[in-house]
């Protein structure tokens, strides 16, 4: 029950705590420039992943606050952990070739910095910019569903986890309480449908209300300078 | 000659072979509002989404007559067209909102209707230092009061409103009676479903009684025609009061709760319960009751400050849907009782909070008072120590409440524990100390 808690609890501190604040509210071509250049320092910076992995960090921790570095980073550490961890132990009992502890620890890097980096995409789409975006280019239509899709994924984990800990104070058993859980967000889906239904069949007409914020557009600026800089001195032969 | 708002000649509308309503004619006119009112499960909400047209969108849903909303069919019209026309407050206001922000909720409905948006009319229904705020972490009342704003400033002049105050405090209820009224001078309509009629006897409204489905009264509001309790009747037993020397069942000391992120939501509070005292916690919306609540049972840990519990707690949450583990209630309730329950206590718990009839419903079906009233039953059920209770009877007649009321006594009586978070004035009577919430902490009188 705790482990399954826990799990949910990390995703929805990751990529729903907050609404449209911090580095959501950066316009999204400097968002996107941001994550290319992440995803390209990785050639780099093959043999030194934590540098990266720190960028992203820093960013996220001013960007947002420590409990999302301290979730996210809890999150992305599984499959660091997994890969790292099984890469050495199969080296060890010779699956694979041999590979030492500090060998082991890059890879936990290295796959640790990719999930951050999904993470920290995913954290900071603003998905009223992306409704916008879509009223702007005709699809007015569909523009709601990037707002239903952020509305109703933290809501079912946030009943999930309301449902979860509830199981856990009546002494059930977790797989138990998951039916009744699921069963709820399903439900969930239906009332929202039904209670909406009139706003879910019309489109969107005039654009929802978006802010730029100085502070979170500097900050981007600044990490896309950083890793330009470092791919440019690469690319120069200079690193 | 007033124009006609709403015409509805409803032949059998419901859900099949669970529940449907029967020979139902209404009409209303601009500048006048209806109030439908009846027992738990009478069919109001049943009647309301049937004037909608969303009664065809439930799974066994149906609907037999003929509606009209200024001049729209809803179940023709385009449902652009439509909601242009009303506005519409669910039952269970967490199922009403689809924006994950407050603002963007609030800027939703002006948006489909190709309007500009101005946020800072949030602040009239005092949302707006929760403009940037997660939709999914606001209480109920707060989003009771965000659906209230966004439907009435978005415009549209047939408002259907269902127990549109549960949730909200006594200052929000009387402001929004005022914008009711207001709406209704400036030539609007509104039909209300409320288990409490009388709280919209200012409006002059015309009034609906159901009663199993079919209409008992339909005509001009008056006191008579209510055939059940009124508020002012409900006379709780009195109990004997809890015994000073018996064992803290929960002590919470010092303690003080923020969310990732966010400012202290609770300060430096500390709260004492022993066995067979029952506490009240009040206080205007969003202000930490719940939060409490959770924090007491161990859902949430406090960040600074202990809570010690000697016994086993319960909370049963806002969204009672949340609470059960069983696909029926008669299964919640044989889960709760355990392996070698007897029929007869069931069947007995069944009847005191009057399910009786219900038990082998899926929980999916039920109504939302039915849901309430069956997780309490399951709660009492099991027998747990402390009872942590968030707005146990929200949206239940005054029948079903007195049921309710007896059956904290009654666990009280029994050593239990009871904390209750709530803006019922219904149940002040059965408190032996009031806690008000404000600004963070609390004060027990």
């Amino acid at each position: 029950m705790q482990i399954i808690g826990i799990l949910v609890g990390l995703i929805y501190r990751t990529l729903f705590m907050t609404g449209e604040s911090g580095l959501r509210n950066v316009p999204s071509i400097l968002k996107i420039i941001l994550i290319v250049l992440s995803a390209l320092i990785y050639i780099p910076l093959y043999r030194e992943p934590y540098i990266p992995l720190l960028i992203i960090l820093i960013i996220g921790l001013l960007g947002f606050n420590r409990w999302w570095a301290a979730a996210s980073l809890s999150l992305s550490s599984i499959p660091g952990i997994w890969y790292g961890l099984t890469a050495y132990l199969f080296g060890l009992a010779g699956f694979s070739n041999y590979i030492t502890p500090l060998e082991a620890i890059m890879i936990y890097f290295r796959t640790t910095y990719i999930s951050l980096l999904v993470l920290f995409a995913g954290s900071i789409i603003s998905p009223v910019r992306l409704a916008n975006l879509m009223i702007k280019i005709g699809l007015g239509d569909k523009a709601i569903t990037p707002i239903i899709l952020w509305r109703t994924m933290p809501a079912g984990l946030h009943d999930m986890m309301e449902a979860l800990a509830i199981g856990s104070l009546k002494g059930e058993k977790a797989w138990k309480r998951l039916g009744p859980a699921t069963a709820s967000m399903l439900e969930y889906s239906q009332f929202v449908w039904e209670n909406n239904y009139h706003r879910l069949e019309s489109s969107l007409k005039s654009r929802l209300p978006c802010r730029v914020e100085k502070k979170y557009t500097v900050l981007i600026i600044a990490g896309i300078i950083i890793d330009a800089l470092i791919i440019t001195l690469y690319f120069a032969e200079i690193i | 000659m007033l124009e006609t708002a709403v015409k509805a000649e409803v032949s059998e509308a419901g859900y099949k072979n669970i529940f449907s309503i029967k020979d139902v004619f209404l009409e209303l006119n601009y500048g006048e509002a209806l109030v439908i009112t009846g027992r738990s499960g009478s069919g109001k909400s049943t009647l309301l989404k049937s004037l909608l047209g969303i009664i065809k969108l439930s799974r066994k849903g149906f609907f037999r007559g003929q509606v009209k909303i200024a001049g729209l069919d809803p179940y023709t019209a385009k449902p652009e067209k439509l909601f242009k026309t009303i506005g519409y407050i669910p039952q269970d206001p967490w199922y009403g909102v689809l924006g994950h922000t407050v603002e963007t909720e609030y800027c939703l409905s002006f948006s489909v209707l190709g309007l500009p948006c101005d946020p800072r009319g949030l602040d009239q229904y005092g949302l707006g230092g929760l403009r940037n705020h997660i939709t999914y972490g606001l209480s109920a009342g707060q989003v009771q009061r965000l659906l209230w704003a966004s439907n009435i400033d978005k415009g549209g002049k047939v408002f259907f409103m269902d127990e549109p105050g549960v949730y909200i405090d006594e200052d929000g209820k009387k402001k929004f009676l005022n914008l009711i009224e207001k709406h209704l001078d400036m030539g609007g309509a509104a039909i209300i479903v409320d288990h409490d009629p009388l709280l919209w006897s200012k409006l002059e409204p015309k009034l609906l009684v159901l009663e199993n489905g079919r209409v008992k009264y339909f005509g001009v509001f008056k006191e008579k025609a209510l055939p059940f309790l009124k508020t002012s009747m409900l006379k709780p037993r009195r109990r004997k009061h809890y015994d000073e020397n018996t064992e803290e069942k929960l002590l919470a000391e010092n303690i003080w709760f923020r969310y990732p992120g966010q400012e202290y939501i609770i300060r430096n509070t500390s709260i004492s319960i022993r066995g067979g005292e029952i506490i009240g916690i009040t206080g205007p919306n969003g202000i930490g009751k719940s939060t409490l609540l959770k924090l007491l049972a161990g859902i949430y840990r406090p960040s600074k400050g202990r809570i010690i519990r000697s016994g086993k707690t319960i909370l049963i949450p806002e969204n009672p849907l949340l609470f059960f583990s069983g696909a029926t209630i008669k299964e919640e309730l044989q889960i709760s009782c355990g392996e070698n329950c007897s029929e007869d206590k069931i069947q007995s718990i069944a009847e005191e909070f009057g399910i009786q009839h219900i038990l082998d419903k899926p929980l999916a079906e039920t109504s939302s008072g039915e849901r309430r009233r069956a997780a309490l039953a399951s709660a009492f059920l099991a027998g747990y120590d402390v009872f942590l209770l968030d707005e146990p009877s929200g949206g239940l007649d005054n029948y079903i409440v007195i049921n309710v009321i007896e059956s904290i006594v009654s666990a009280a009586e029994r050593g239990r524990a009871v904390i209750i978070a709530s803006h019922d004035k219904r149940l002040e009577k059965i408190y032996d100390k009031t806690c008000r919430f404000t600004e963070g902490s609390l004060e027990c009188r």
